[in-house]
């Protein structure tokens, strides 16, 4: 607390509410920067100093354009952040125009005196990699020494939200847009000339097929939505024994055209777990899709339970190991983007979202997927949830 | 008419199905068809058949993606008269301004209509710029 400006804490002595507003400001989430009247800083505040590893001691007495330049320092230089006060356009006819934020700021809260707004989104690389969004106010407030105030909010999490979403709806509008030319394309070239009959069925099996793909991908991509949807919903958990949602799961599975069973490796005793009884059986399944699927009717299946204790926290792990064909190092460090599939000459029906759908889940539950493979000797995912001791 | 007659196109796709549905719909007895998987292997053909019309998927994985190839095309002297149509799902400014830049013939994004591939095709008709590329 010695930044504060002495004359917060002493406009009126003895007055205990100064001291709460600067203790409450010491344990403010937000970054906060007290701007004087001759342009330097008089106070930055504890997270200030946290989000932007500047030390707030060291601010005092520097200019505005300086603590830029200091953050400046910190940040990503393929991100530049131009000045707090968005610059004046110049459209092509000469004409001055003013910008507006795209999120307009509330206009109770003017941020400049000429009205015009005054925010710029900041990414640092240094302490962290963070998106801070910075905010001015004009502080009419001559008691107390300061004319502006900056806020820096942390909104790294809803940027990163933000780019998935956005890179979520890029690789979907391409996996639509893949059967859709098939469709559209085999259905244009029968009707395009005389074909043989087995060449009009084959078109039309194939037709078929991709609508398929097509269907199952929106399906997926759906799942996908709603689940991501959900991180800032609270999920509605259940008392549940993990080893008898693993059992279940594999009953009500089937793959077709494949009569292999899953072979069992699970503690007698009950696992006790507070989940969403729905989305770990779906998780389960997705799973299982992979292994029978690229074992091809040959080795086992197998589902297990493990338990390990790292840093204080329990942590068990479901997994389901096939003996199939298993993936490449570089097929590893991609088998859970969106869309991405192991087999891409399309004659697969998956449509890439399983291990993503897995991924998200486990994330659901504050839990993690580990996948371990090997060209040729199968693979494991496995799925660590974070239990109670 | 006799193969050695006919004019050459390759096609060059990653997807079996994208090939399958290329091969019929061209198929109509006036070019010698060629087809390859990949990059590699698709430059590799295109020097030992020396195709007349190549159409090249954009998205390939490998060493090299359809861009690359077509870059690769048209900066050979003995390869660059071949006409290239590039194949894509992307659309945006930035995909048709690579398109441009490496000197595709035609740019044309999925999904699209074989007709007017094969419009393309038989007309020769140019267009890779950003504001006139086809669209089906």
């Amino acid at each position: 607390m010695n930044s504060v400006a002495p004359s917060l804490m002493s406009s009126v002595p003895g007055d205990s509410r100064f001291s709460s507003i600067a203790a409450i400001l010491e344990i403010c989430p937000i970054g906060v920067v007290g701007v004087g009247s001759d342009g330097a800083v008089v106070y930055a505040n504890a997270a200030f100093s946290t989000l932007s590893g500047l030390n707030a001691a060291d601010l005092i007495g520097v200019s505005e354009d300086a603590l830029n330049d200091k953050l400046r320092a910190n940040g990503d230089p393929t991100r530049p952040f131009g000045p707090c006060k968005s610059p004046p356009i110049t459209l092509p006819d000469g004409q001055a125009a003013r910008t507006m934020a795209v999120i307009p700021l509330q206009p109770a809260f003017c941020a400049e005196r000429d009205g015009s707004e005054c925010g710029c989104d900041i990414t640092l690389t240094k302490p962290a990699r963070r998106h801070l969004r910075r905010t001015a106010r004009f502080l009419d407030d001559p008691g107390s020494g300061l004319t502006r105030i900056l806020f820096f909010a942390d909104i790294t999490r809803e940027h990163a939200a933000d780019e998935l979403k956005r890179q979520l709806m890029v690789t979907a509008a391409h996996e639509f847009r893949t059967p859709l030319t098939m469709i559209n394309g085999f259905a244009e070239t029968m009707l395009m000339r005389e074909h043989d009959a087995e060449s009009r069925m084959d078109m039309l099996r194939t037709l078929l097929h991709h609508g398929r793909h097509l269907a199952k991908a929106m399906d997926n991509v759906l799942d996908l939505a709603r689940l991501e949807g959900r991180v800032y919903q609270t999920l509605p958990l259940t008392k549940l024994d993990l080893c008898q949602v693993l059992i279940s799961a594999c009953a009500s599975f089937a793959y077709p055209g494949d009569a292999r069973r899953p072979e069992f490796n699970l503690p007698k005793a009950a696992v006790q777990f507070d989940g969403d009884r729905t989305l770990l059986t779906q998780c389960v399944h997705e799973l299982l899709t992979n292994a029978y699927r690229f074992s091809f009717g040959h080795g086992r299946i197998a589902v297990a339970m493990e338990a390990v204790e790292r840093e204080g926290i329990h942590w068990v792990g479901f997994s389901v190991t096939d003996e199939g064909i298993g993936m490449t190092e570089e097929d590893q460090a991609q088998a859970f983007d969106p869309f991405w599939r192991a087999d891409k000459s399309g004659s697969n029906l998956g449509c890439g979202l399983g291990l993503s759908l897995v991924k998200e889940i486990a994330t659901l539950h504050r839990g993690r997927v580990e996948l371990s493979s090997g060209l040729a000797e199968g693979t494991k995912v496995t799925v660590w949830l974070p239990v109670p001791s | 008419m006799f193969d050695e007659m006919k004019e050459k196109l390759l096609i060059v796709d990653d997807q079996g199905a994208l090939r399958k549905m290329l091969r019929i719909a061209l198929g109509y007895g006036k070019y010698q068809m060629f087809e390859a998987q990949e990059g590699t292997s698709a430059l590799r053909l295109a020097r030992e058949k020396r195709p007349d019309v190549i159409v090249l998927d954009v998205m390939m994985p490998g060493e090299l993606d359809g861009f690359q190839v077509c870059e690769t095309i048209k900066n050979d002297p003995d390869l660059k008269h071949i006409f290239v149509v590039l194949l894509t799902a992307l659309g945006s400014d930035a995909d048709r301004k690579e398109g441009e830049r490496v000197k595709a013939d035609y740019y044309m994004v999925k999904p699209f209509s074989p007709l007017n591939l094969i419009e393309v095709i038989e007309t020769r008709q140019q267009r890779a710029s950003v504001t006139g590329t086809g669209k089906a």
